[in-house]
């Protein structure tokens, strides 16, 4: 009998380059997960985290890591043939729908995306991907994006490619043109609150990933609440206008301890 | 018709489900959201005077009876923990049980004192924890004089009704149960987790960084159940049976091996967000079937010849 809460030991088969700090580990497993799901990670004697999931390919699946901690550092290092162990999928999953829908990814949250975008383009809908990063070398996937078929619109920061400027920028040019059956969000909270805001004022469905510090990844320790909302089971994935007047959202998080922090 | 709604220590509950410390207790919201989800009542993730980030993950895992957890106490300590207890007591609408841990038994009053201050219906002191031994030392419930002294402390620090939370690792629960009462305490909890260790075969390790935890779910529940037992043999005080129930038929074990409440953490994964309703869907049923009209006609049924 499969377990929902326990580790399987799964084995990368194939590790492909995103850009300099990032990386797209294929692991040989029947994980059975739909896009917005994440696992639970574990690199025995390092570390375990929740790592949203990047692909599912049936007999395997993917996770796209960037080197950003001592975690993902050692996620970096492992090489074909390691083994490490996942538990889940877990979370809410994005609902797809319509036939035009459009996807705002804002760094990394651009890979779990990529997977919606994939099942999306499967499905023959009109993608217009937003993506968004820091600069040019920050960006991730866009090949794979715009290999699916999908519309791919980039903004940074500091201009190095695409729209200088934020994603939100490009999402309201687009949104003023468009009319979508769904936006999709995945990225920093405050981006993705803009991107909800944005969506309410064209009456445009919304659905973004807000997640808190995990420890169970289940359900049961609490630790990931957001206002009531328990982030790993009832969400990550959730529709904005039922998380908007939640009294956590945009502006409280909290620690391993469960010490309020609020965002910058 | 039967109900649900019963009452304990003078106050009325509309279910005997107690959320057990350590499950969605760590924000004053998520208490809010499980008696939303159907517990009678509610209990916060134990606190420390410090704020404690607890173990290095992995901290929880399944296996295939049960949940082992060391999560390692982590909490924000009592000043934002206070804080939350006040949010619950406002929002949950249902008893709320603070829940405190310290390594001496002058901090053990000091915390007490220290979450007084949201005015939570109950204290409930964790004197039982298996997985902080390495900082801690043996824990207090494992312990008859250690068990008496920290109790006395407590409820000479504070006026809220005191229940205590035993160990399941010990040779024999009946001595501490007698100390405790002795000791003015108002109820027994009885039990915490029992310690354990999992495997991960192909990882040649434990899956716990912490290596020990505590065992929750179906394997620890007919050890609550002998503990529930042995408590009701040895004091008077009323008991919350905690340890593994899942079932409405398991709460009525709980309630027939001397339990007043019952409470509920591990379901939460087995069956589901809403365990406390479907639980109470379910002893609902037994009751009816069965022709008992209360949960306290079913009190220590199991000790009658």
């Amino acid at each position: 009998m499969k377990l929902s809460a326990a580790f399987e030991m799964v084995r990368l088969l194939e590790v492909k380059n995103e850009n300099p700090s990032t990386k797209t580990f294929v692991f040989e497993h029947d994980l059975g997960a739909k896009p917005g799901q994440f696992v639970m990670a574990w690199i025995p004697t390092v570390n375990e985290k929740p790592m949203s999931v990047g692909g599912d390919e049936g007999n395997t699946f993917s996770l796209t890591v960037a080197n950003v901690g001592t975690f993902s550092e050692a996620f970096q290092k492992l090489k074909p043939g390691d083994r490490i162990g996942v538990r889940g999928p877990y979370g809410r999953a994005y609902q797809l729908k319509g036939k035009r829908v459009a996807m705002v990814g804002g760094g990394f949250g651009s890979a779990p995306l990529r997977f919606l975008a994939e099942l999306a383009r499967k499905k023959a809908v009109h993608v217009d991907f937003i993506q968004g990063a820091r600069s040019k070398d920050r960006l991730i996937l866009e090949k794979d994006i715009q290999k699916l078929g999908c519309h791919l619109h980039v903004a940074t920061n500091d201009g190095s490619k695409g729209k200088k400027g934020m994603v939100t920028d490009v999402l309201a040019e687009l949104l003023k043109a468009n009319r979508y059956d769904g936006v999709y969000a995945c990225g920093p909270e405050l981006m993705m609150q803009a991107v909800g805001k944005l969506c309410e004022k064209h009456a445009t469905y919304c659905e973004i990933s807000v997640e808190r510090y995990m420890k169970c990844g289940f359900g049961v320790c609490g630790q990931c609440d957001c206002g009531g909302l328990l982030t790993c089971v009832e969400g990550t994935v959730v529709d904005y206008q039922k998380i908007k007047d939640n009294p956590d959202f945009g502006r409280i998080h909290r620690d391993a301890s469960g010490q309020k922090h609020f965002f910058k | 018709m039967a109900t649900l709604s019963t009452q304990f220590l003078g106050k009325k509950f509309k279910n005997p489900f107690v959320l057990a410390s350590g499950f969605m207790g760590v924000t004053g919201l998520s208490m809010a959201s499980a008696a939303k989800h159907g517990f009678g009542a509610v209990t916060i993730k134990s606190l420390s005077l410090q704020p404690r980030k607890g173990h290095p993950a992995p901290v929880i895992v399944e296996f295939d009876r049960g949940l082992i957890n060391a999560v390692g106490l982590s909490n924000p300590g009592v000043k934002e923990g206070a804080d939350e207890l006040a949010l619950a007591k406002k929002e949950a609408g249902v008893p709320v049980f603070a829940s405190v841990f310290a390594d001496t038994v002058e901090h053990f009053a000091e915390a007490a004192k220290a979450v007084s201050k949201a005015k939570p219906d109950f204290l409930e002191i964790d004197v039982s924890c298996p997985n902080v031994d390495n900082e801690f030392g043996t824990p207090f419930a494992c312990d008859p004089k250690a068990a008496y002294d920290v109790t006395r402390a407590v409820k000479k620090a504070v006026p809220i009704p005191l229940s205590v939370k035993l160990s399941p690792n010990v040779p024999h629960l009946g001595p501490i149960a007698r100390q405790v009462e002795k000791a003015g305490a108002d109820a027994i909890n009885a039990i915490n987790t029992l310690k354990g260790m999992v495997i991960q075969p192909e990882a040649r390790r434990p899956v716990l960084t912490n290596k020990f935890g505590g065992i929750s779910g179906p394997a620890l529940f007919p050890v609550a159940t002998r503990c529930i037992y042995e408590a009701y043999q040895s004091a008077k005080i009323p008991i919350i049976g905690t340890g593994g129930v899942t079932t409405g038929r398991d709460a009525a074990s709980h309630l027939m091996a001397g339990a007043s409440l019952v409470g509920i953490g591990s379901a939460l994964h087995f069956r589901g967000l809403d365990a406390a309703k479907t639980i109470g869907k379910e002893l609902l049923e037994f009751m009816e079937l069965e022709g008992y009209k209360k949960v306290q006609d079913m009190v220590g049924l199991a000790h009658e010849a």
